[in-house]
């Protein structure tokens, strides 16, 4: 049973969040990496000729270098509490989700350490990517639009 | 449950603290800081076993006793299986006793050395508790470097060792009474406000404490809970005065808000947190203080979080419970 009298003197000393803000913050965080991305992508295939499908592939290769490195050293969580989420919901924050937990377990060792748990945050998101990916897939098939 | 001492000391206290509360408002109060979170050794585990090691060699240099002249050791911690303790203790002591009580543990093991030390049963104790802010934010909580946002209520886990040693000898302070704590089902849920989670247990402990002691908050210099953060105890104040018309306006303070500077060290958000964030304030600063006969006595409520992380995903609400120790200042 819930004490509503507590629940109700809780509530009234609630900490307040700024969503708001947040929300504003992580919208532009996100939409400058988004653009500097396809900033690059251009640049890649303008200055070296490069195909689309290979200049995205550098592109997402060197973001997940980027947000990896800056994990090992030490600064993507401080950036995150800057920037917000808009630096968590790129490429960059699945590579820092891969990097920190395998930072946390190396003294566990490659196999027990790393290996077992370098996927802790990263495995829901393959997980249900895939799931996702098929699910649509399919939808797609059936409405015919695979040539 | 109220039980009264009539010949429990506190001899001498020691505290190690690390990074974050060097910072803070305390810090010339502290016997030892550390600038990072290895001290001095290889994985952050082992650092805070080192901390519990530092902290028993520095309680038995100012009391100036070997290692077997201990009767007892009580360890406490958050890691697994409470190892920063069991390893941390080892070599120490004719006995050892590992109490998991979450950030209850210090007062819950004063408890226990109290009841063996009025009976004599033992003639001293050694209570030690430690956490580690990056092992518990593994084990609880992210990846140590993981930028997980914690919202406003979130507390900081603090990093450091304290210990007291109490004896059957007269000292300047004593052990007056304690009472103990029962397990609380406000069905709370959320890990990220602990403030709320433990208020109701601080709350219940604080109210039977008053009714099977007679007293009131007037009867203290000071009660402080241990570290609900600064939301919990306006959750506190206010409950106690609507439902139970007790006031605690005047004298109640929370370790969790003494122990850093809300205002400068944001990235604490709601306060301090952990088994050693309450025993850096009380064996610390208002030790000092009760020694130099500044406060006479003090109310210390040491509140804990119960719960582990698989709970909360399979969906179960987060217990509380917290004990109270009350310390009073004597002429020896």
């Amino acid at each position: 049973m819930k004490n509503t009298k507590y629940e109700r003197i809780a509530d009234f000393h609630k900490a307040s969040e700024d969503r708001l803000k947040n929300a504003v913050i992580a919208f532009f965080s996100g939409g400058f990496l988004g653009a500097l991305a396809e900033g690059m992508i251009e640049a890649l295939c303008s200055w070296f000729s490069f195909s689309r499908t290979i200049s995205s592939t550098i592109m997402i290769i060197f973001f997940i270098f980027l947000g990896s490195l800056c994990t090992a050293l030490g600064f993507f969580d401080k950036l995150v509490e800057i920037f917000k989420c808009g630096l968590l919901i790129p490429i960059t924050g699945f590579a820092h989700s891969m990097t920190s937990c395998s930072m946390d377990y190396r003294k566990e060792g490659p196999i027990y350490g790393i290996g077992s748990n370098m996927f802790k945050l990263a495995g829901s998101v393959i997980l249900y990517g895939v799931l996702a990916a098929w699910f649509f897939g399919l939808i797609r098939y059936l409405l015919g639009g695979v040539g | 449950m109220t039980f009264f001492y009539k010949n429990v000391y506190f001899e001498d206290t020691a505290t190690i603290v690390g990074p974050y509360e060097k910072k803070g408002p305390l810090r010339k109060y502290f016997d030892k800081s550390y600038n990072d979170f290895y001290f001095g050794e290889d994985s952050f585990e082992k650092g805070e076993i080192k901390l519990v090691r530092d902290c028993l060699i520095l309680i038995l240099k100012k009391i100036g006793k070997k290692k077997e002249d201990v009767d007892l050791v009580l360890g406490g911690d958050l890691l697994n299986q409470i190892t920063a303790s069991t390893y941390g203790c080892y070599g120490v002591g004719n006995g050892f006793i590992g109490v998991y009580g979450a950030c209850s543990s210090s007062v819950l093991e004063i408890i226990i050395a109290a009841n063996f030390i009025e009976h004599q049963l033992i003639q001293n104790a050694i209570c030690l508790v430690s956490s580690h802010n990056l092992t518990s934010e593994k084990q609880f909580r992210y990846p140590i470097e993981y930028g997980a946002l914690r919202p406003n209520s979130a507390t900081f886990t603090a990093t450091g060792s304290a210990c007291c040693f109490l004896s059957s000898s007269r000292m300047k302070v004593r052990v007056e009474c304690a009472t103990l704590g029962r397990i609380i089902d406000y069905r709370q849920d959320n890990p990220n406000d602990m403030g709320r989670v433990m208020a109701p247990a601080a709350i219940d402990t604080m109210k039977r404490h008053f009714q099977d002691t007679g007293r009131t908050p007037n009867d203290y210099d000071l009660i402080v809970t241990g570290d609900l953060g600064k939301y919990g105890v306006e959750i506190v104040k206010d409950y106690m005065l609507q439902v139970y018309q007790i006031d605690l306006s005047n004298n109640y303070h929370d370790c969790g808000v003494m122990l850093y500077d809300l205002e400068v060290q944001k990235e604490v958000k709601a306060g301090g947190s952990g088994p050693v964030c309450g025993p850096l304030v009380v064996y610390s600063y208002l030790f000092d203080l009760l020694k130099k006969k500044q406060y006479h006595r003090i109310l210390f409520l040491a509140t804990g979080a119960l719960f582990s992380p698989q709970l909360i995903y399979q969906k179960e609400k987060i217990n509380s419970i917290c004990h109270a120790v009350s310390l009073e200042a004597v002429s020896c």
